[in-house]
């Protein structure tokens, strides 16, 4: 994130807020104490600039601090960085100030018993200036977060237009039809059953909301489906296991973000073979995170076509959007296994 | 009378078993072999010499249309797919007709009663329309893996595989790493086809990989020859010397 001060226009309120502040302190001096107006403009002036050009670079350790989520190393953070910063300011003040003003004992006098003065100010005008980066931080944090959002609802918008048109494969459809239409001679009940199982498929596919997180347990119903019917399709050549953790079942995770993996699965195993293939879903929560896996066999002899892995790089941009850098894909190929691992953040539905 | 005997190849049995459900209501027809892939396709369709064919394009390893294009002498063939970017190929195998899945059954018998007609029927050369079409649908998808034939089976070779083709007759002969195939088309079909960044046709009986050539040797005032990465050296025509030029960049 930029430093708020140095970009765009907030230098000029920066600088009045220093003016104001060095005009009160030669005020005091002047009115109060009763010094020279050289002693007193020199005091105000060499203290406000000094302690200005440092609070720019305040700006980096709160965003250092708040990089660490532990009280303990943020309050030892701003406590080391409040008395290095004092110490600084108030030696270099200090040095120029007296060597300016040798000859005025009645000022060094009035110098040294500030000393104490000096520290309690230093500490409150670091104090402050911290306190509103923080409030800037927080602000932007959130402009960013609300930019993401609008983001990742465009890109939603994008991929449910795509989803329409080719992420539910619409051979997959008319493939699905055509079985149903055998079925009606062959098995009536059957066909029946399949209608029903692709429409649930479809609708809940295809009456989402755009952004929506949906329980992990409802996603994988909703592949469930979707396996039966492409079981229906080709029965014993696909096999489907699927081991999920009970704790798995609540997980909240980005709607339809598993269908990509499985229609790949099966893309590479069962459409492209004549033998027997295995698809096996596992997932549990480790150490707070949740841990997917979706595996499939495929025919060694097959080649890779073009046009692999746009669903796949659909997933991740998509996770990235979700979760920042807090997710992540990692896809694993030997001779004749193809592994996706999802790893992401626990976020669970509120009751 | 003799029945027509009909081979259907779909790789879901489903998809098979509406077909055949269809044509036991016709006693003129009589099926005689059934398979799930275009391997044991290209096997039943030479052995069992059926007149007409149901085919599905997609299935594993070898596509229905890959299939075709190996055999001698193809039956009527009606195609039954969900996919219908594929009807300019199909057409241009001489497809009788081309069914999208899921279809009723006056429709499947509309194609069936096409294709009994033309059974014994002297088969017509692919015509020139369906060309025509194709010349106009540019962006077609380079090639990305040939279906040759080897002895009785099927073998399918990805384009990456190949060191350079060579004209032979009505042949074109594939050098692999793994020996050399003959596949029954002409060197102009694999020009326009192979992905043009990775081949180069060189002279009027050689394509080269690009990747596989290792030097470039002048031969007499005009002629050129390249040596590949095997040691196999290859005559370069002039036009074929000024498209390495192009794409070699020197």
């Amino acid at each position: 994130m930029k430093n708020p001060i140095l970009s765009g226009s907030g230098y000029k309120y920066y600088l009045l807020v220093w003016v104001i502040l060095a005009s009160a302190h030669l005020s005091i001096l002047f009115f109060y104490y009763h010094f020279s107006l050289p002693i007193a403009i020199t005091e105000a002036i060499i203290y406000h600039v000094v302690f200005a050009a440092i609070v720019p670079s305040f700006w980096y350790i709160v965003q250092f601090a708040s990089a660490s989520k532990d009280g303990l190393s943020l309050i030892s953070t701003h406590t080391v960085a409040a008395a290095v910063t004092i110490a600084f300011w108030i030696s270099i003040s200090g040095l120029l100030l007296k060597g300016i003003h040798k000859e005025e004992q009645e000022y060094l006098v009035f110098f040294e018993d500030a000393f104490i003065w000096r520290i309690i100010i230093g500490s409150m005008y670091y104090s402050i200036s911290i306190l509103i980066f923080y409030l800037i931080k927080y602000y932007l944090d959130m402009q960013e977060e609300a930019s993401r959002a609008l983001e990742l609802q465009a890109l939603l918008k994008d991929s449910e237009l795509r989803m329409l048109k080719s992420q539910i494969n619409p051979h997959f459809i008319f493939n699905s039809l055509n079985s149903i239409s055998a079925l009606t001679i062959t098995e009536p009940k059957s066909a029946q059953k399949m209608v029903i199982k692709l429409s649930d498929f479809l609708r809940y596919s295809l009456g989402k909301d755009s952004i929506q997180m949906n329980s992990l347990k409802d996603e994988i119903e909703n592949l469930s489906h979707y396996m039966d019917i492409e079981k229906v399709r080709f029965g014993e050549k696909l096999i489907f296991t699927k081991n999920i953790g009970a704790d798995c079942e609540k997980v909240l995770v980005p709607n339809l973000i598993l269908q990509p993996l499985f229609e790949n699965a099966i893309k590479y195993s069962v459409y492209e073979s004549t033998d027997k293939e295995s698809v096996d879903l596992r997932c549990e929560v480790k150490n707070g995170i949740l841990d997917l896996s979706l595996n499939n066999s495929f025919p060694a002899d097959s080649f890779t076509r073009k046009g692999e892995g746009i669903g796949l790089e659909n997933v991740r941009k998509r996770l990235e959007l979700v979760y920042g850098n807090q997710a992540q894909m990692t896809i694993s190929k030997t001779e004749n296994t193809f592994s996706v691992n999802l790893k992401f953040p626990l976020k669970m539905k509120a009751k | 009378m003799s029945k027509y005997k009909v081979v259907v190849i779909d790789d879901e049995k489903l998809a098979r078993d509406i077909i055949i459900s269809y044509l036991s209501e016709d006693s003129e027809i009589e099926v005689i072999g059934q398979c799930d892939n275009g391997f044991e396709g290209f096997k039943q369709i030479n052995e069992l010499k059926p007149n007409i064919i149901f085919l599905d394009i997609m299935m594993p390893k070898v596509t229905g249309l890959e299939m075709l294009e190996l055999i001698d002498h193809p039956p009527i063939i009606i195609f039954s797919t969900a996919y219908d970017q594929y009807a300019i190929d199909a057409f241009e195998k001489n497809a009788v007709d081309y069914l999208l899945k899921p279809y009723s059954e006056e429709r499947f018998a509309d194609a069936l009663s096409k294709a009994k007609k033309k059974v014994g029927l002297e088969q017509t050369l692919p015509s020139s329309i369906t060309r025509d079409i194709r010349q106009s649908t540019s962006g077609k998808e380079p090639l990305s893996r040939i279906a040759v034939k080897t002895g009785a089976k099927i073998q399918i070779i990805p384009v990456e595989k190949i060191n350079y083709l060579e004209a032979m007759d009505d042949y074109v002969k594939l050098h692999t790493a793994d020996g050399t195939f003959l596949k029954q088309n002409t060197m102009k079909y694999f020009e326009t086809s192979l992905p043009p960044e990775d081949f180069a046709r060189i002279h009027r009986s050689y394509i080269v990989k690009v990747k596989n050539i290792n030097r470039l040797e002048q031969m007499g005032k005009e002629s050129h020859i390249v040596i590949l990465n095997d040691q196999t050296t290859l005559n370069v025509s002039r036009t074929g010397y000024s498209k390495l030029k192009e794409i070699l960049g020197f």
